[in-house]
């Protein structure tokens, strides 16, 4: 009669969790890999969609007819979205951005106030009522050399600093 | 044919109905009616219903307006269609067929040279702003709102002293604050916002914009009764038969009839509607009837601050006959019933004496009549002693030759003489056809007259009495006789 | 013999497939004319087999579900034509969209349509989700099925906004710009989403040209494979979902032809109203944006018109970025939480919680607007 067949080991057969240890291995690893990949792609296809080169800043404009503005007076420049005032002290601007989600506010009465959302603020800029949370920021202004008015959007101002009158 | 069957059949009815609603719609579309309507009005010059796209040499963008305003006139030979178009003076989007979008961002309105927007619009590059001090005279834009008409100040600084308010008659304020950088000698510099009386009394529109208060009471009342009642060219004039007229450069250049309705070509203006031009055209040759629509119609009262219209005219008076002639007219309606006249004075338009530096200004301040008002009988008429002074006119693209250009009456060329005011404006219509003698071509008829002049005659006149007033002594025209005293 | 063998399996099979004209297999069978051939015809196959007569009923689901892909579909078709006109920079787009809609033969009314389909596949997907709800057929195992229809809403909704803003008029330019200021108000990812979104520091024509391939392109495709996926995954979680069958009755089954019929009549009213809708009602247009000026009309669209007026009162990340997304999670989770529901029967009280929180939501939405738009 043939002999079932045992199997003859010096020592016991591996056990069957660590042979499912190794496939585990391998499918962590291929998994992770395949993770890692992907992973990666996704960071490409993000830095894709991100703007590479700088963009320009928004350059000074000149504010026209800025000495015959008079005293408690005040212009709204359209290309700077600014507003240029006049006080005894001197001129000064403040951005007319609402500082709350970015409209543009409108002069209204001795202040201000935005139609999106409702924002007011006082003639100082200093937020009245309503969501927006900062005042309005102050904008650098200077003559220039031929005498004009600059205001630039992109630089901020001491909201205290004045600009006196140039004579001459 | 099975309930489904009929159900799908009814959807496909359906769909073919509704399809049919979208053509209908679509042919009923404004502009369509328009062109249909001129078809109808003009059997025999019949135009495809379909946009007229207009592309001007001065832009190259392409304008459908005259899709809907065919049939409009040319505002002028100098703004020929094909080379100016339409959006480049009135703005508004030129691709729009819908009219509240096409209308939406109209400069000014109907008006592009309402003096709100005149800059952005007549006062664009190289038109009719921009010049440089040889060329200041076609600096129209800056020269009107500097004005006696625009900043009515010597009226604002007379008014003002003689409530006290303020202490002299030197001009102070105007309608609206002007600005001049090279005045000449004593002529204002500046000329601030007319003030209020009080700060509550500024309107919601003007408040922030550094208009003084004054806490004098003339101030509001004086604004409230004639200033926003349009006696200046910033406001338009009443709605009234005889009184129309537009602002800006339209209250001369754009000719209004007596009862202001529309009498042109394009169908979109109400015909039947009181306030529009008589035709869409501009014009140098402005006659008396259009000065009259603010001048000479009335009284101011200083004590109630309000305008009286003359009892004798229109609106206040009956109508003048249409068998007025037109110097009939011209009588019946010139000056105050009390005031002495010459022939000449009613007998020529007002443009055929009063120069373009008088009525339009000269580019400098005025703050008061005296200093825009230059001509003089002696100018045409000269002297006992002296011949009127002329002046040669000396090139090609000169000002009183392209004033005589556009005029189109009367010819004159490099080397005529002509009649100069003492400022040296020269009337180029006035000629000195041979020594000594002097003819003058009317502006708006192109009739010529020989001027009579005084020189040589035996009229007691001095030298240092030159104004109308002592001309009137004798040369006044007699009401009720008809007549003049002496020829 | 054979051929009545052949002749009783070739009538089972088509009785298996639900086939009318296994009706007519006597003697008096006349073969009718048909308008399309099955076996060739890709609408034929991409339609399931046979499903069951009550979920043709209209008052069932009101086919809404149905009317958002139409609608869908117009607009992707009319959209194409738009796209032939219209130029996606700051300086030409509002002239473009004047020209289509005053100047090019039948613009306006392709654009209405595309403006009308798009709205009207907005509100057929809302009140398509609405109906979901209210008949519990979010129930597993369509509750993965739920969440895609949810992502197909928010893409629908982004669509909307996104050709919107196409049109550069002063409310679309605004209206991007105050979208935009909330996104980089978003903690940690807000400035990156912004600059992703935007392509700049500031709203201009970058943001222009990335919304316009968004809504032309990117959203479509993406939009295209997720109703594909919405529409084969209702096919293996059992179709449409249906009230239970009581005891004892047989099952009415209807055949792939009585679909495609009901499915042809209900397109020719849809596609009959959409036009006449057009042809009354023109596309909304406002003046062109001129972005020194500050806005004349400042209404948000009418999808966020609940969110500009909660802008008013609370703080921007709560107002725009929050609130939105907890809604949206609290829909998602809905079927999680609908735990007993069963798809089937309108209003089940089973169901009576999720439905009176639904409700509330929607009416509180409803009502916000209202006040925003009527303000």
């Amino acid at each position: 009669m043939p002999a079932t067949p045992t199997i003859e080991t010096g020592e016991p057969s591996p056990p069957l969790d660590a042979a499912v240890g190794r496939r585990a291995l391998l499918r962590w690893g291929i998994g992770g890999g395949l993770g890692i990949a992907l992973a990666a792609a996704l960071r490409a296809a993000w830095r894709f969609l991100m703007p590479p080169l700088p963009t320009s800043r928004p350059a000074p404009v000149a504010v026209p007819a800025a000495a015959s503005l008079p005293v408690g007076g005040r212009l709204y420049v359209a290309e700077a979205r600014a507003f240029v005032l006049r006080d005894e002290a001197g001129f000064y601007a403040l951005s007319a951005i609402c500082t709350h989600l970015g409209c543009l506010v409108q002069a209204s009465g001795p202040g201000y106030a935005c139609a999106c959302h409702g924002s007011r603020f006082d003639a100082g800029g200093a937020p009245l009522g309503g969501p927006a949370p900062r005042p309005l920021p102050a904008l650098a202004i200077a003559w220039n050399k031929e005498g004009q008015l600059m205001v630039d959007p992109g630089r901020s101002a001491e909201p205290d600093a004045r600009l006196r009158l140039q004579r001459g | 044919m099975s309930g489904q069957q009929r159900l799908l059949a009814s959807g496909l009815l359906l769909l073919l109905l509704t399809l049919a609603l979208a053509g209908w719609r679509a042919s009923q579309a404004p502009w369509r009616q328009w062109l249909r309507r001129y078809n109808a009005a003009h059997p025999e010059q019949t135009v495809p219903i379909a946009p007229r796209p207009l592309t001007p040499t001065l832009t190259g963008q392409t304008e459908l307006c005259t899709t809907c305003h065919l049939g409009i006139e040319e505002i002028s030979p100098s703004h020929p269609l094909d080379a100016f178009g339409c959006v480049i003076c009135h703005g508004g989007d030129g691709l729009a067929l819908d009219a509240d979008r096409a209308h939406a961002t109209l400069r000014g309105g109907r008006n592009p040279s309402d003096l709100s927007v005149v800059a952005t619009s007549c006062g664009q590059a190289n038109c009719h702003s921009g010049y440089d001090a040889t060329h200041a005279d076609q600096n129209q834009v800056e020269r009107v709102l500097r004005s006696l008409q625009a900043t009515y100040a010597g009226g604002i600084a007379l008014v003002r002293f003689t409530f006290g308010a303020q202490p002299d008659r030197r001009a102070r304020y105007a309608v609206r604050a002007v600005a001049d950088p090279n005045p000449p000698p004593d002529w204002p510099m500046e000329l601030a916002t007319m003030p209020f009386s009080a700060e509550e009394d500024i309107p919601p529109t003007l408040v922030g914009q550094g208009i003084a208060v004054s806490h004098h009471p003339i101030d509001t009342r004086f604004r409230q009764g004639c200033l926003d009642g349009g006696c200046h060219l910033w406001e338009p004039a009443t709605l009234a038969p005889y009184r129309m007229r537009s602002t800006g450069c339209a209250a001369c250049h754009y000719l209004y009839a007596d009862d202001g309705l529309y009498a042109g070509g394009d169908l979109t203006i109400a015909r039947d509607e009181p306030g529009h031009g008589r035709e869409h055209r501009l014009t140098t040759a402005i006659p008396f009837s259009q000065c009259n629509h603010c001048h000479n119609r009335g009284v101011y009262s200083l004590r109630t601050m309000e305008f009286h219209d003359r009892p004798d005219l229109p609106p206040a008076g009956s109508p003048l006959s249409e068998f007025l002639s037109r110097q009939e007219r011209r009588l019946a309606e010139y000056y105050q019933p009390v005031g002495p006249f010459t022939l000449c004075e009613w007998e020529l338009d007002c443009i055929d004496c009063h120069t373009s530096d008088e009525a339009m200004g000269n580019g400098h301040i005025a703050g008061k009549i005296e200093d825009s008002r230059v001509i003089e009988c002696r100018t045409c008429h000269g002297t006992v002693w002296e011949l009127p002074q002329t002046a040669p006119i000396v090139e090609e693209g000169e000002r009183a030759l392209l004033q005589a250009r556009l005029n189109g009456r009367g010819a004159l060329k490099v080397g005529d003489r002509v009649v100069v005011t003492t400022r040296g404006e020269k009337l180029w219509a006035v000629r000195e056809v041979a020594p000594g003698r002097f003819v003058q071509t009317l502006k708006v008829s192109g009739e010529t007259l020989e001027v009579p002049l005084a020189y040589g005659t035996n009229c007691p006149q001095k030298p240092d009495e030159q104004e109308s007033r002592y001309c009137h002594a004798c040369h006044a025209y007699d009401r009720d006789r008809g007549t003049v005293a002496a020829p | 013999m054979a051929s009545q063998s052949a002749n009783q399996r070739s009538g089972e099979s088509a009785k298996r497939r639900g086939n009318e004209s296994a009706q007519r297999l006597d003697a008096s069978f006349r073969p009718r004319r048909r308008l399309w051939r099955r076996h060739q015809s890709l609408l034929y196959a991409l339609h399931p087999d046979r499903l069951p007569a009550a979920s043709l009923r209209f008052t069932y689901t009101f086919g809404l579900g149905g009317l958002a892909f139409l609608a869908a579909l117009i607009a992707i078709g009319t959209g194409v034509l738009l796209a032939f006109y219209y130029v996606p920079t700051p300086d030409q787009a509002h002239a473009s969209v004047v020209l289509i809609e005053d100047v090019v033969a039948w613009g306006s009314l392709v654009r209405a349509l595309h403006y009308w389909s798009a709205q009207v596949a907005v509100v057929a997907a809302t009140l398509h989700m609405a109906r979901v709800v209210f008949t519990g057929a979010y129930a597993r195992p369509r509750r993965f099925n739920w969440l895609i229809g949810l992502g197909l809403l928010v893409l629908l909704l982004l669509w909307d906004f996104s050709g919107y803003v196409l049109r550069w008029d002063e409310g679309a330019y605004w209206a991007l710009l105050v979208g935009a200021a909330l996104i980089q108000q978003i903690p940690f990812v807000g400035p990156s989403l912004y600059l992703a979104l935007v392509g700049d520091t500031t709203v201009g024509a970058a943001a222009l040209l990335r919304f316009s391939v968004w809504h032309i392109i990117g959203l479509t495709l993406v939009v295209g494979f997720g109703v594909a996926y919405h529409l084969f995954r209702l096919q293996v979680d059992g179709g449409i979902s249906r009230p239970p069958r009581p005891p004892g009755q047989p099952r009415l089954l209807a055949s792939k032809d009585d679909l495609i019929r009901v499915e042809a009549i209900a397109t020719l009213i849809a596609v009959s109203g959409l036009i006449a809708l057009a042809a009354l009602a023109p596309a909304p247009l406002g003046p062109a944006a001129d972005l020194t000026q500050p806005p004349a009309d400042v209404r948000a669209p009418w999808i966020f018109l609940w969110v500009q007026r909660l802008l008013r009162w609370i703080d921007p990340v709560w107002a725009g970025v929050a609130l939105p997304a907890l809604l949206l999670l609290f829909l998602a989770a809905l079927p999680w939480f609908d735990a007993h529901a069963r798809a089937g029967l309108w209003f089940h009280p089973r169901q009576r919680a999720a439905h009176t929180a639904f409700l509330l939501l929607a009416l509180a939405l409803v009502a916000l607007s209202l006040w925003e738009a009527l303000s």
